[in-house]
């Protein structure tokens, strides 16, 4: 243990360490901030920059690289309604609206400070229980990644607004752009016409641009008249009383984080959505209404997505197998750099896993002090005056969904759903169902079709497969009574309830 | 700073104008696109490759997984890119057997190859637990139960089904198919349970075998396979499968045929110099793969053999959907 | 709101979406017919589906509300007061939008760019036009910097 613990401080104590885990986290924030720029992009340009250096050094950078990367997306989401990653598309939910009544100084505040929050805890989770989340993990099938995308997908019962009907049309439609191009499974074109272009899929990044940026900026054109909306900044670090009352939250939210994080299949952008869901039916009486500027719509995503770089960080270092996209860069380094990544990482080189903990504690510190600065400067951006503020929105949206694979066809498409998103918005169609879609859709499709595959192509084993094991039936449980929940018989059943509790 | 401004100027310049001449070449940074997703073996050889070659061509590689579609979409997208030389494909062996699977007709012939450097064995694997010591007690298992054991796999192109077809021809099983994104996901299924076998290449379980979580049965290799000693070969149960052996699938770096030959003369020099260096040939020895590296004419004859072999099986298993007689493909 | 009388062109929109959402079903047959369950078609149809009934929906919902010629009082003030959905100053930005991308691969970025940035701010801002080239200067280079040459992305 002294030795862990020398391990664990090696990061602390060596100032050119120290030094990079400070200049990663503080890149990282503007990566994640700009829509477009990848945390995944920034690792992978990382590796050959590090190609040449001490393994301990690149990981150093690389994980601070990921920790403010995925905390520096709800910037953009809060200010600009553009999430600076899939990560934080649920933060703009009821972030953007904070800013819109002139908080955002105060959003970004608690934001901080709940990632911050996350992020420990899901350190924490990795360093007392790395081996057995990841057993835990392994054990989830094809099917219960159909549930967790179920799951997931209710979401759009709660993002409907007033009618289910449009949110149903817009999760579907959603579904629909996550299926254009090749089936990953048999080869086979979907809606793509023969046309090359088409095979390799949209984006979902482009869509969530193109809806959320592209959308919103347009629709601004029609308040042009009317000034920026002016940002309080008398109170931006949140009392010590905010953050105790959101604390029950924030550590629930930052269990689903962690968990979901560590599944191979699943990452931040995800775990959440499934968190916003969650605050939004268990928490009785928010600050404001979900979706009209709650500070629980913040605290739940943002607390979730940051535990959730712990949790990925789980299965990479004790078994070898990616937790996301980043990790898998990650373990492509450190087979660069002569190491082994597989389920002996842990065993031969003890240190790492203590210097990569000491590392994300670190990076999580310094994301609290880079995060709590500069925020006065940052809020001036939703000040900015409409004229100029929407052209540089728009630019930024081309530029950045161009970034992702250097293709003008995801700038197309992005265009064309900022168009349309546009007319959504004006015939009051919520926008967030799309992108559940988009995320969801395509992890449902495979998973759904490699259960019954595994069922020799049998719904009904499938079906039995879902009550009879432990995992399953547990998910299949919180799926029905979800459904249920939004019915109006449950509804009816609840209320004298609740009446009596009071 | 200074060259990096007129990099970016060129840059631009270049993208607007058609593809220039090669003196110069390689005027911008360029894009690798890799066939299969993160954690498979191309993906670890090409994260390695890059920055060796990155140095000797002075420029950065931006890579990319663009996996799915059994490699397809990779090579598609790469074909549709500006025969230029600035998207370089780092694939594996699968478009050769696109065509007979109808997949697409996109293959290497449309590509040339800068360095095939790598070539690998299968094995099939079950986890430690389970009650299968050796291949024929497997292949017991399927016959006692045909359809009921689920077998991972990357496709209908994928390593596993090719192995498959060979199990499914020469021992007369059959099994459930369970389609993943690479063989990083296939192993992760494999180790929680969720499959009863695959088969994988030995780079791609060389630390789960080391760790000791996967048994593996047996070796797709005619001798037994050098890192495996202790593994007997598929060829032990099976001799009539000794005709397709050594059989695995290939790594390589490849661009548009129709690509100017001097650009193609400078990537390839600069890939072979990379792929020969100790540094990288050390790698694909840790990793577990064989190192060769052919080029050009030579790689052409190493694609062309392993795209007879295995099209000609899957035509004799009735798993092609295109008669490779009909596309020109000749008999091994 | 459900009950409040619907926005111009909004049934037509309602009607285009059934249309749109049929031609999808339409589309996703095509993939493998009704073939299995795990087939690659399965899911987009039942997708789209979703989307045809959900589409139905709104239109019936549409159909239900009374039909009135004063547009609904909780809808933002430019839908109240102008009687169209699109007004004249976001159609046009549209077309600069379009217009836009669609030269950045035949033009260049710096030059469609830089174009795209002075019309846009002038349409949208109308202030000096020294404030104009200052503010499109400066997010030129920024852009570049950051882009092009921090994160090597080969802007077209």
């Amino acid at each position: 243990m002294p030795q862990a613990l020398e391990y664990f401080l090696m990061s602390w104590t060596d100032p050119s360490l120290l030094g990079l885990i400070a200049a990663g986290t503080f890149a990282g924030i503007y990566i994640g901030a700009l829509p477009g720029l990848s945390v995944t992009m920034a690792v992978s340009i990382l590796i050959s920059f590090t190609f040449t250096w001490d393994v301990n050094a690149a990981l150093a950078l690389m994980g601070g690289v990921f920790c403010g990367g995925v905390y520096g997306g709800s910037r953009s989401a809060i200010l600009l309604n553009i999430p600076g990653t899939p990560a934080a598309v649920a933060t703009a939910f009821d972030g953007y609206p904070l800013a819109k009544l002139g908080e955002a100084g105060k959003a970004i505040g608690v934001s901080t400070v709940v990632s911050v929050i996350g992020g420990y805890l899901g350190i924490l989770v990795l360093a007392i229980a790395a081996p057995m989340v990841s057993e835990v993990a392994l054990m989830f099938a094809p099917r219960d990644y159909l549930l967790l995308a179920i799951i997931g997908l209710l979401l759009v019962g709660s993002l409907s607004g007033d009618s289910l009907a449009k949110g149903l049309f817009a999760a579907a439609l959603g579904v629909i752009i996550g299926m254009v191009g090749l089936d990953p499974l048999t080869a086979e074109g979907r809606f793509t016409f023969g046309l090359v272009p088409l095979l390799n899929g949209i984006s979902y990044v482009a869509a969530m641009i193109g809806f959320f940026g592209v959308a919103e900026a347009l629709f601004q054109i029609r308040q042009l008249g009317t000034a920026g909306v002016k940002q309080d900044v008398s109170r931006i670090l949140p009392a010590w009383r905010t953050v105790f009352r959101f604390l029950p939250l924030s550590i629930r939210s930052s269990v689903i984080g962690v968990i979901i994080g560590a599944l191979p299949g699943t990452g931040g952008d995800i775990a959440a959505l499934i968190a916003y869901d969650q605050a939004k039916r268990t928490v009785t009486n928010p600050s404001r209404p979900f979706g009209q500027g709650a500070y629980e719509g913040l605290v739940a995503p943002e607390s979730a997505n940051n535990a959730a770089v712990g949790g990925t960080y789980i299965p990479m270092l004790t078994l070898g197998i990616p937790g996301d996209a980043v990790t898998a860069i990650m373990i492509g380094a450190l087979f660069i750099h002569g190491l082994k990544p597989g389920p002996l990482l842990m065993v031969e080189t003890p240190h790492l896993f203590w210097f990569i903990v000491g590392g994300l504690v670190l990076a999580n510190s310094f994301l609290l002090v880079f995060g709590l600065t500069g925020i006065r400067l940052f809020t001036r951006v939703a000040e900015c005056p409409r004229g100029i503020l929407i052209p540089i929105i728009i630019l930024l949206s081309i530029i950045g969904t161009y970034s992702i694979q250097n293709s003008m066809v995801d700038v197309y498409w992005m265009l064309a759903f900022g168009i349309l998103g546009y007319f959504l918005k004006v015939y009051r169609f919520e926008l967030g169902p799309i992108i559940l879609g988009v995320i969801l859709g395509p992890l449902m499709d495979v998973s759904f079709r490699r259960a019954i595959l595994s069922q020799e192509g049998s719904t009904l084993g499938l079906l039995s497969d879902l009550v009879s094991h432990p995992i399953s039936a547990a998910l299949t449980a919180a799926a029905v009574l979800l459904v249920l929940n939004q019915t109006p018989l449950w509804r009816r059943l609840r209320r004298p309830g609740r009446v009596a509790a009071l | 700073m200074r060259r990096l401004i007129a990099g970016v100027v060129a840059g631009i310049i270049g993208m607007a104008t058609l593809p220039a001449a090669a003196d110069g070449f390689p005027a911008r940074d360029l894009q690798g696109i890799i066939m299969w997703g993160p954690g498979g073996t191309t993906d670890k050889l090409a994260r390695v490759l890059t920055p060796i070659v990155e140095e000797k061509l002075g420029r950065k590689v931006v890579l990319v997984n663009k996996a799915g579609g059994s490699g397809a979409i990779s090579a598609q997208y790469v074909h549709a890119r500006p025969a230029d030389g600035y998207t370089i494909l780092y694939g594996s062996e699968s478009p050769q057997i696109h065509g007979v699977l109808g997949l697409s007709n996109i293959s290497y012939k449309d590509f040339v190859a800068l360095a095939i450097f790598a070539d690998t064995t299968p094995t099939v694997l079950v986890r430690n637990d389970a009650p299968w010591k050796s291949l024929a007690d497997l292949v017991a298992a399927m016959k006692a139960e045909p359809g009921k054991i689920r077998m991972g796999s990357t496709g209908p192109a994928g390593t596993a089904a090719i192995v498959g077809t060979m199990l499914k021809m020469s021992a007369g099983v059959t099994y459930a198919d369970v389609p993943f994104e690479g063989e990083g996901p296939t192993l992760t299924a494999l180790q929680g349970g969720h499959i009863d076998f695959t088969p994988v290449t030995y780079p791609a379980a060389s630390e789960l075998i080391r760790s000791g979580k996967v048994r593996v049965l047996t070796v797709v290799h005619p001798t037994p396979y050098a890192p495996l000693p202790d593994v007997p070969p598929v060829v032990a149960d099976y001799p009539e499968l000794a005709k397709y052996l050594p059989w695995g699938p290939f790594q390589g770096v490849f661009v548009r045929r129709d690509t100017p030959p001097d650009v193609v003369g400078a990537l390839t020099a600069a890939y072979r110099a990379a792929a020969a260096d100790p540094r990288f040939v050390g790698f694909v020895k840790d990793l577990g793969a064989t190192h060769i590296l052919v080029s050009g004419a030579e790689a052409d004859a190493l694609v062309t053999r392993w795209q007879s072999i295995t099209s000609w099986l899957l035509d004799a298993a009735g798993a092609a959907k295109v008669s490779p007689a009909s596309l020109g493909i000749p008999r091994p | 709101m459900t009950n409040s009388p619907p926005l111009p062109g909004e049934r037509g929109f309602g009607y285009a979406l059934v249309a749109a959402s049929a031609l999808i079903l339409w589309l996703a047959f095509g993939i493998s017919g009704l073939s299995s369950a795990s087939s690659a078609g399965a899911f987009p149809m039942a997708a789209a589906a979703v989307m045809l009934v959900s589409a139905i929906g709104i239109v019936h919902r549409n159909r239900r509300r009374p039909h009135s010629p004063r547009p609904p009082t909780t809808a933002p003030r430019s839908v109240r007061t102008g009687t169209d959905i699109l007004p004249r100053e976001v159609a046009l930005y549209m077309a600069i939008l379009i217009a836009y991308v669609v030269s950045l691969e035949h033009v260049g970025f710096l030059a469609s760019t830089s174009v795209f940035l002075l019309v846009s701010l002038w349409q949208l801002h109308r202030r000096s036009a020294v404030t104009l080239l200052a503010v499109a200067i400066g997010v030129l280079l920024t852009i570049q910097m950051v882009f092009g040459t921090l994160f090597q992305v080969q802007l077209p």
